[in-house]
């Protein structure tokens, strides 16, 4: 990793705030007059400013919906969700994510696909210019500004995105499976890089994996999500230091506890 | 990690495609110069040549030319320009479509040159019914495209429009627009090759005025096929220009894009 240097002086501070809660959270899907089918069924969870949580979980257990819901894409489901002790609406720059599929905009460069995020930001263009440039090293990629999408390989776009969720500085990085789409080999360096960031940036971060280890291995508590209806099972906490060995004797503990989980519901 | 390169398809040497051009002139000026056959029709490559000169230098070819082409790029840039409002209302608008769109899908069906009888009826046989027919033949692929291309943005890309908070305008400016923007071009390019062919066929029917191909016409009129032989060889060679010309184009924007490799 490159050494990261701070370009800006005058920077908006990451709202700590009181961090994000999920109150009663309940969502149906009405397939016809009389079929009903409940996604989500009173989750309740409270996360920490600048905490890593992790959710994991089989297809179908509505951990996909509830990032939705959090980000405000779906404004359309019982209980409260709250940031900073605000009940949220509809989408905000203080709510960030990371898709699995990159969605750059292909005719934009890595740049300018980076800055998107801040276009409606309230900052000067210089400023702007400043952050961009700042988070585009802050993932590794101060060499390939100028490249287009199709001309870098998926686990870079993938951190141009990661880019581009981090550029305004939100409150909470929400992530929906967003190694899911890349080689094992990458996958495993852009974890690790993941992990970097959120303990140089400090930010609260959801990360949704259907991957267990990887939900041991980033998270510092691990939410497991059963399906039909989608409700939290258990919540894991995962005490151990950081940087995390996956051959520490502890760390496959807990990774086969969690397993043990899915073992009995298939 | 160096950014991708395109390895270059080798081509085999370029003269391969003039072996069969080459030996068909042979051909022909044999078969004209040993008198073959009797007919009056078979003329030799040499008196086509003849006549190209005289046409050209006459000064008649160029008049023919001009007028031909100045029919076209009217009809062209009336028929695009309409078309790219047309199809950005139909694509913008939810209600445009629903209220304008069925009627517009039918009138396309109507094929371009069962328009004649209705223009030659109001517009005459002049220049001014050739443009309409020529904007005509222009408008429809520019709609098709441009409200095609606008209605299947990606999904995904709008929620990123979402999620960052830009507004209507900014969606359909820095969105919506970029992302249609290689099919409004493919309707643009469509509209190119099919405004020249109508150009040449709203000559044989709406007979009155000058153009290349009322020179053809008379030439067959008149049997004269080393005028009708001249005639074709221009046609070809501007629709040719015209192609060239638009993939010039096409490349530059994808090059701007990031679709062809910079």
């Amino acid at each position: 990793m490159p050494a990261i240097q701070s370009f800006s002086a005058q920077t908006p501070a990451a709202q700590q705030g009181n961090g994000l809660r999920l109150e009663n959270i309940s969502k149906h899907f009405s397939a016809s007059a009389d079929t009903r089918l409940q996604v989500l069924d009173n989750v309740q969870l409270d996360i920490a400013p600048g905490e890593f949580i992790t959710i994991v979980g089989a297809s179908g257990c509505g951990k996909s919906t509830l990032l939705r819901l959090i980000l405000g894409l779906d404004e359309e489901f019982d209980g409260r969700i709250l940031l900073d002790e605000k009940p949220i609406k509809g989408t905000g720059l203080e709510r960030g994510i990371v898709f699995q599929d990159h969605r750059l905009f292909p005719w934009l460069t890595v740049e300018q696909n980076v800055a998107v995020g801040l276009k409606n930001a309230p900052l000067t263009p210089a400023q702007k210019r400043d952050t961009v440039r700042e988070h585009i090293h802050l993932v590794g990629l101060q060499d390939f500004t100028e490249s287009y999408p199709h001309q870098i390989s998926g686990g870079m776009a993938q951190r141009v995105a990661i880019a581009r969720g981090l550029v305004n500085r939100p409150s909470v990085l929400l992530l929906d499976e967003p190694f899911g789409a890349l080689d094992a080999l990458t996958r495993t360096r852009l974890q690790r890089e993941l992990q970097n960031i959120w303990q140089h940036e400090k930010i609260t971060m959801v990360h949704v994996t259907h991957d267990v280890d990887e939900a041991v291995y980033l998270g510092d508590r691990v939410v497991v999500m059963q399906p039909h209806p989608g409700r939290i099972r258990r919540i894991v906490d995962i005490d151990l230091p950081r940087p995390r060995n996956r051959s520490d004797a502890r760390f496959i503990a807990l990774r086969d506890d969690v397993l043990s989980d899915f073992a009995e519901l298939s | 990690m160096s950014t991708l390169t395109v390895a270059r398809s080798s081509q085999g040497p370029r003269y391969r495609g003039w072996v069969v051009p080459i030996v068909g002139i042979a051909v022909w000026w044999l078969a004209a110069s040993q008198g073959f056959s009797d007919s009056g029709l078979l003329v030799s490559p040499g008196k086509v040549a003849v006549t190209a000169w005289e046409q050209v230098s006459s000064g008649q070819f160029w008049r023919a030319i001009s007028a031909s082409l100045a029919r076209d790029l009217s009809g062209f840039f009336i028929g695009t320009t309409l078309g790219l409002v047309l199809g950005c209302l139909l694509g913008f608008s939810r209600l445009f479509e629903r209220l304008v769109g069925p009627s517009f899908n039918t009138f396309k069906q109507i094929s371009l040159f069962a328009w004649i009888p209705l223009i030659s009826v109001w517009f005459g046989l002049g220049d001014v019914a050739k443009v309409v027919f020529l904007s005509l033949a222009a408008l429809v692929p520019v709609v098709v495209n441009t409200c095609d291309g606008l209605r299947s943005v990606s999904p995904a890309l709008l929620e990123v429009a979402k999620v960052y908070g830009f507004t209507r305008w900014q969606t359909i400016v820095g969105v919506m627009l970029p992302a249609a923007l290689p099919s409004i071009f493919t309707g643009i390019y469509l509209a190119l090759v099919y405004s020249w062919l109508a150009t040449i066929g709203a000559e044989y029917l709406l007979v009155s005025g000058e153009g290349i191909g009322n020179a053809l016409i008379d030439g067959s009129e008149h049997f004269m096929m080393d005028l009708v032989l001249f005639g074709m060889i221009v046609i070809g060679l501007v629709g040719w220009a015209l192609n060239v010309l638009a993939r010039r184009l096409e490349r530059r924007m994808q090059r701007l894009y990031g679709i062809l490799p910079r």
